[in-house]
């Protein structure tokens, strides 16, 4: 059954390659022989499209009002199709869209100095979870929410661990101050997108020699990061 | 400023210690410790040449454009003092002045035209007034250090409003012209309203004009093919030479001779200044080819998206014998994710610190990575024993802590900028 993603406002979310996500996600969801279509939302579209994933990166301050102004206008819509068994994968700022779309219940704290920093930790599955953290906010969890990722190096949330999952309705929402193409670096995150399908799992990524590959690149960058914190 | 001279001495001592220590490098030592040791220094010396002080600052093209107003700007019979493009902070600029000043802190040149880094052109700003500035543009660059092209738009504004005379600023970037606005007198330089319509985007303005402003500068860049670009100076077209092709080469050129025109005044020549344009060669690792081990190798300098994706676009897509070095000065390579590499069928080698980072972004993409080794010298040795290309030549492309490192192994550090 083929997947679709919708990538939302792609033009003002990849500075740090944030909207690459989807392109990423459909590459690998292809070594599993899943056909994906991707579609894009920006800030003139009137109404939000039906898709399995939606994906929303991080959005620079200066663009962030335009971005809100019209992300207003079709989160209800969102949340609905979240509810009804869509996921979301939220990078860098997009926290604060979903925290004004309710589709998070904790609360995003400022910090007092930017964090600029690499990050290595474990996802819940124990697989990598590795990135980069550009951010002057943190998040402390809701009700109901887990967090992404257990603390190895880096600061994270300021409390060990880093982003978050939440169960909404049938759907599930994934967000993280890891900015970039997290879903490359670390891409056991994928198939925590898609909790019903079976096929969508990281060994199935491995059964082709380019994704076989892909596991050992993000690995090798696994180490690389690692190493920036050991200092070798 | 007989005052100085305990630390300029001192100075020399250190400089002379680093490059018996690092031949080829510790160029900037001097100048960390000048710096702490006399903070006004380097402000000091910058106030006192008689024909005041240029910063040419932004995020792109500020080496070219220094070099080619340097250029100009001394053909026209001014003695002209410059910074290496290696030297564009505090701590470089400090160095480069200590290395070329008297024991009175004075150096022998009537103008200092000085690259400047962004965020050190703000605070220096603040302390040297600049007579002149030269804003160039605001693209996505270092991330991790400036967050928001926002915060460069308001470094180069604290530039314009501490320019003492003229701001030179680039008519196309919204940014520079909001900042230029600031300063009391302004001329820009930009592209022509068809060129920009035609070409504008690729040059990565995070914010630029837009296409329904009717700007006319004295300078403009009327199009480019290749290296041949033609430009309209107080509307007299002319066809020169650019100092390597790419249209923002194409830019830069059209912000010095515009910067030219604004600091010479009347004796400003657009003959002189076009020949001499015609006869620059291209800066140290931009659009360079260098000759090692008898082979001729390309070297392309990459130091943000912008500069990555117009250097890309000007290579030949039959460079068959492409490596791709990242070092550790790129921190986050995600920044470098969004440029496209799928005009290339295939990169020969990729290392540095990030080879696997650029690996895995190649391997997003369709474009096969023959060799990942991280280690640079290997992968240099490795580079140069290929066999040479059937087509187009070898090339490297490098972030510029892969370039001083290529350089120092292919035995081509403390070259003519240094000299």
């Amino acid at each position: 059954m083929s997947i679709r993603i919708a990538s939302l406002y792609p033009g003002l979310t990849n500075a740090q390659g944030d909207a690459s996500n989807a392109d990423v996600i459909a590459r690998q969801l292809s070594w599993l022989g899943i056909s994906v279509d991707i579609v894009t939302v920006d800030e003139t579209s009137l109404e939000i499209p039906v898709a399995d994933l939606y994906v929303l990166g991080d959005v620079l301050e200066s663009d962030m009002d335009r971005v809100k102004e019209h992300f207003s206008l079709i989160s209800s819509a969102l949340k609905r199709q979240i509810e009804e068994g869509s996921s979301l994968l939220a990078v860098g700022s997009a926290y604060l869209l979903l925290m004004d779309a309710q589709l998070l219940s904790g609360n995003v704290v400022p910090t007092s100095e930017r964090i600029v920093s690499d990050y290595v930790g474990h996802l819940p599955s124990g697989e990598a979870l590795i990135g980069f953290q550009n951010s002057a906010i943190t998040y402390v969890l809701g009700e109901g929410e887990r967090p992404l990722g257990r603390t190895m190096h880096g600061i994270g949330d300021c409390n060990g661990t880093e982003g978050v999952l939440r169960c909404v309705g049938r759907g599930i929402v994934v967000a993280t101050s890891l900015h970039g193409p997290v879903a490359a670096r670390s891409p056991a995150i994928t198939p925590l997108l898609f909790p019903d399908r079976a096929d969508v799992s990281l060994p199935g990524f491995s059964l082709t020699a380019e994704g076989a590959r892909a596991i050992e690149l993000a690995n090798a960058w696994f180490i690389d990061t690692t190493r920036v914190f050991e200092g070798k | 400023m007989i005052r100085y001279a305990p630390v300029i001495l001192i100075g020399r001592f250190i400089r002379w210690v680093a490059r018996i220590r690092k031949p080829g490098g510790g160029a900037a030592i001097p100048g960390v410790v000048v710096n702490r040791l006399a903070p006004g220094f380097l402000p000091n010396v910058l106030k006192h040449f008689n024909q005041g002080t240029v910063f040419v600052t932004g995020t792109a093209g500020k080496s070219t454009t220094t070099r080619v107003l340097a250029a100009v700007v001394s053909a026209h019979g001014v003695r002209v003092f410059t910074n290496p493009s290696t030297a564009n902070i505090s701590q470089g600029l400090t160095s480069a002045i200590v290395k070329d000043c008297n024991l009175f802190s004075q150096i022998n040149a009537d103008l200092a035209i000085l690259e400047v880094d962004e965020g050190h052109a703000a605070l220096l700003a603040q302390k040297a007034s600049p007579r002149y500035s030269v804003l160039l543009n605001v693209c996505l660059d270092q991330v991790d250090r400036f967050f928001d092209p926002q915060i460069v738009e308001n470094m180069l504004t604290t530039v314009a409003r501490n320019t003492s005379g003229t701001v030179i600023f680039n008519a196309d970037d919204a940014r520079t012209s909001r900042a230029a606005a600031m300063s009391s007198v302004s001329t820009s330089f930009g592209m022509s309203q068809p060129f920009f319509a035609q070409a504008g985007a690729e040059l990565g303005y995070s914010s630029s004009r837009s296409h329904s402003d009717e700007v006319v500068s004295r300078v403009e860049l009327v199009s480019v093919r290749g290296q041949i670009a033609t430009v309209s100076i107080d509307k007299d077209i002319q066809e020169l030479r650019l100092p390597s092709a790419g249209i923002h080469y194409g830019v830069d050129v059209v912000a010095a001779i515009s910067a030219a025109q604004a600091i010479l005044g009347d004796a400003f020549d657009p003959e002189l200044a076009i020949s001499t344009v015609n006869a620059i060669d291209p800066v140290f690792g931009r659009g360079e080819s260098v000759v090692v081990a008898g082979q001729s190798i390309d070297f392309v300098l990459i130091q943000n998206p912008t500069s990555f994706r117009l250097n890309i676009a000007s290579l030949s897509v039959e460079t068959e014998a492409l490596m791709i070095a990242i070092g550790s000065d790129v921190r986050d390579f995600s920044y470098l994710w969004p440029v496209s590499l799928q005009r290339f069928n295939k990169i020969a080698i990729a290392s540095g610190s990030k080879a696997n980072a650029v690996a895995l972004h190649c391997l997003y993409q369709g474009v096969d990575v023959a060799v990942v080794e991280p280690d640079l010298p290997t992968a240099l040795e490795l580079f140069l024993a290929q066999p040479a290309p059937k087509s187009g030549r070898k090339t490297i492309i490098f972030s510029a802590d892969a370039m001083r490192r290529t350089r120092q192994h292919f035995g081509l550090s403390e070259q003519r900028e240094w000299s």
